[in-house]
């Protein structure tokens, strides 16, 4: 067996719009979990992506529910990304809900209520549901009316499939059904056993040639195989949070689309998770815990994060991973300093990934993976150059100069970026340094300039509730914010 | 030498497992066609009167009195129905055998036991998209 080229098929079929991290497919590991240089829109970061793949095969085994990962790194280091591989990676099957630290904040709920929406969101149930029907096409039907208006009706229906034919008394109530959903000789139908509901799937591609003019709604489909009366058991996954909001209020569905929910009492959270458990034991369902990921962590609370730590202990907790690029800064809510942002008891019990700044070569192979994503042919110059941009500046200054490149390049009817191009949009649109250079420069023509003022409050501050420093132009260089 | 040998093993092991699957398939709609016929015996000698009627057991017509002949119908439904389920559950075995065979995850939700119908209409009712 020889080396064979891997090649990687794009779904092309979806048409979807290009955001920041829309190139990742996967964590582009191997089947040793072992990550690849380039696979599936990632590039490098090659420990947090095999740490992340570990993750992602626990959660599959079903194997660390209420387990907690932190995802710590500079900014621009892939952590955002990372979570949208694992996502990818898990499928569909599993329950990921993403959200940012935020988000919590809202006026209509408190904090905490947002926080267990966010977790019960991420634990998926799975429950089956199982029905026997007849499917098959009609090849003829004879229903007779009684002659005084009055009484039942009575009728026979003929189906037949590829293998066979059968057929079957009806009595009125059915009759009703099929004279409502207008059932002729040549449609396909499928009747309900236990219910009696009769479905009209379209009309039997054999019969097509029937009449020339047919109705704009008409479907025709293919004469059904096998056997008459089947069973049909599907399984669906629901999501706690929707069982949740269903009993909470009498149209409560409703209240999943416009997100208003509002407070869900504890007593009918506790009523579900009974109910639930009553099914697992009976073996009517299983608890499938998906992964909760929080962006900006940093931006939760004490109270938050101590409610987090008792939620996490529950049986049925998903898992949450969280990222953060803050370095050793004040907790929200307290004047103490811990690291992340993070309260240490919390700390205790993550698993910490770290993510490192992207080498040169990365930061080329990511900005290329980028130009195909946007649909930017680039010379090989102009990639070098933009590299060079990227190292200087940041990863993300450089991909916002991709589009913007390409238009600039458009504009002069050519169809390849080139190095003209880069240094256009490089002076048109600044990037962080040189935008604060300026304004130190110019600060006193700037309305409200407080740079002045920035030597007193230094001295006077405390650490929390400080006037708004402007940054002093050294945010790359930093290992970590503030 | 020892690759090539694993992949005809592979190989042999899915056909194997595809030949029962399809067998099996063949066997329900035998099975339902059997079903079905017995289901219109039953109704047509139901509706008759006669003492006594004709009846094929398997390829012989055999008379017999009409309570007789609604007994064997009868009995002869409760095995169709017993071996009708008993090819299911074969079925759903063999299924995620041949594609644990083929090295992908098995179907989840093969172990699960069916929701009551009051139960999961109620879920319906107000999750449309179920």
């Amino acid at each position: 067996m020889g080396e064979t080229e891997k090649i990687e098929v794009r779904d092309i079929t979806r048409i979807e719009r290009i955001g920041a991290h829309s190139h990742i497919r996967g964590l582009g590991l191997d089947d040793v979990l072992e990550a690849r240089a380039v696979s599936q829109g990632m590039v490098g970061q090659k420990d947090a992506r095999r740490a992340a793949g570990v993750v992602v095969q626990m959660v599959r085994e079903g194997k660390i529910a209420g387990r907690c990962i932190l995802l710590a790194g500079e900014p621009s280091t892939g952590k955002t990304a990372i979570a949208v591989g694992m996502a990818q990676a898990l499928g569909t099957e599993t329950p990921f809900t993403s959200m940012s630290g935020s988000e919590i904040y809202s006026l209509e709920m408190s904090k905490t209520e947002a926080l267990s929406q966010a977790l019960r969101k991420s634990i998926g149930v799975r429950i089956k549901e199982e029905t026997e029907i007849i499917e098959g096409e009609v090849v003829e039907i004879q229903i007779e009316r009684p002659a005084t208006g009055t009484g039942q009706k009575v009728g026979k229906v003929t189906l037949k499939t590829t293998e066979m034919e059968t057929n079957y008394d009806l009595g009125n109530k059915i009759i009703e059904c099929f004279m409502k959903e207008k059932i002729q000789a040549g449609d396909v139908i499928t009747i309900d056993k236990a219910s009696g509901k009769v479905n009209k799937l379209g009309r039997s591609f054999t019969r097509a040639r029937d009449y020339d003019a047919t109705g704009a709604q008409t479907r025709f489909v293919q004469c059904p195989e096998g056997e008459l009366q089947k069973r049909k058991e599907v399984v669906h996954t629901v999501t706690l949070h929707e069982i949740d909001v269903i009993n909470s209020r009498t149209h409560g569905f409703l209240a999943l689309f416009s997100g208003d929910t509002g407070e869900i009492k504890q007593e009918v959270r506790d009523q579900i998770n009974n109910k639930v458990l009553e099914w697992r034991e009976e073996g009517k369902a299983e608890i499938n815990p998906g992964v909760l990921f929080i962006d900006e962590v940093h931006m939760l609370d004490i109270e938050c994060f101590s409610f987090l730590n008792r939620a996490l202990e529950s049986d049925m907790a998903p898992v949450v991973v969280m990222a953060t690029n803050r370095g050793i800064t004040r907790i929200r809510g307290t004047n103490y300093r811990s690291p992340h942002g993070i309260p240490i008891d919390l700390l205790d019990r993550m698993i910490i990934i770290r993510t490192v700044p992207y080498s040169e070569k990365e930061v080329k192979e990511i900005l290329k993976i980028r130009c195909e994503e946007e649909d930017c042919i680039m010379h090989p110059d102009a990639l070098t150059i933009l590299t060079r941009i990227a190292t200087d500046t940041s990863l993300r200054y450089a991909i916002q100069l991709i589009t913007t490149a390409n238009l600039v390049c458009r504009r002069r009817k050519a169809t390849e970026v080139n190095t003209e191009d880069v240094k256009k949009v490089y002076s048109l649109f600044l990037d962080e340094n040189r935008s604060s250079k300026i304004l130190k420069e110019y600060q006193d023509d700037y309305m409200f300039s407080e740079i002045n003022e920035h030597e007193e409050d230094v001295a006077a501050a405390g650490g929390g509730g400080a006037k708004r420093r402007i940054d002093t132009g050294d945010g790359d260089a930093q290992a970590m914010e503030h | 030498m020892t690759e090539a040998v694993r992949s005809v093993d592979i190989i042999s092991q899915t056909e194997e497992l595809a030949d029962k699957i399809l067998a099996n398939k063949q066997e329900l709609t035998v099975m339902d066609k059997r079903r079905q016929e017995n289901r219109e015996a039953l109704r047509v000698i139901e509706k008759s009167d006669e003492p006594k009627v004709w009846i094929t057991v398997g390829s012989m017509l055999v008379k017999m009195k009409r309570t007789q002949a609604i007994e064997l119908i009868k009995k002869d439904q409760q095995q169709i129905e017993q071996q009708i389920n008993l090819i299911y559950s074969e079925q759903k075995i063999l299924v995620n055998k041949h594609r644990d065979v083929e090295f992908k995850s098995p179907f989840s939700g093969t172990n699960l036991k069916p929701l009551d119908r009051k139960e999961f209409s109620a879920l319906k009712a107000n999750l449309p998209m179920l």
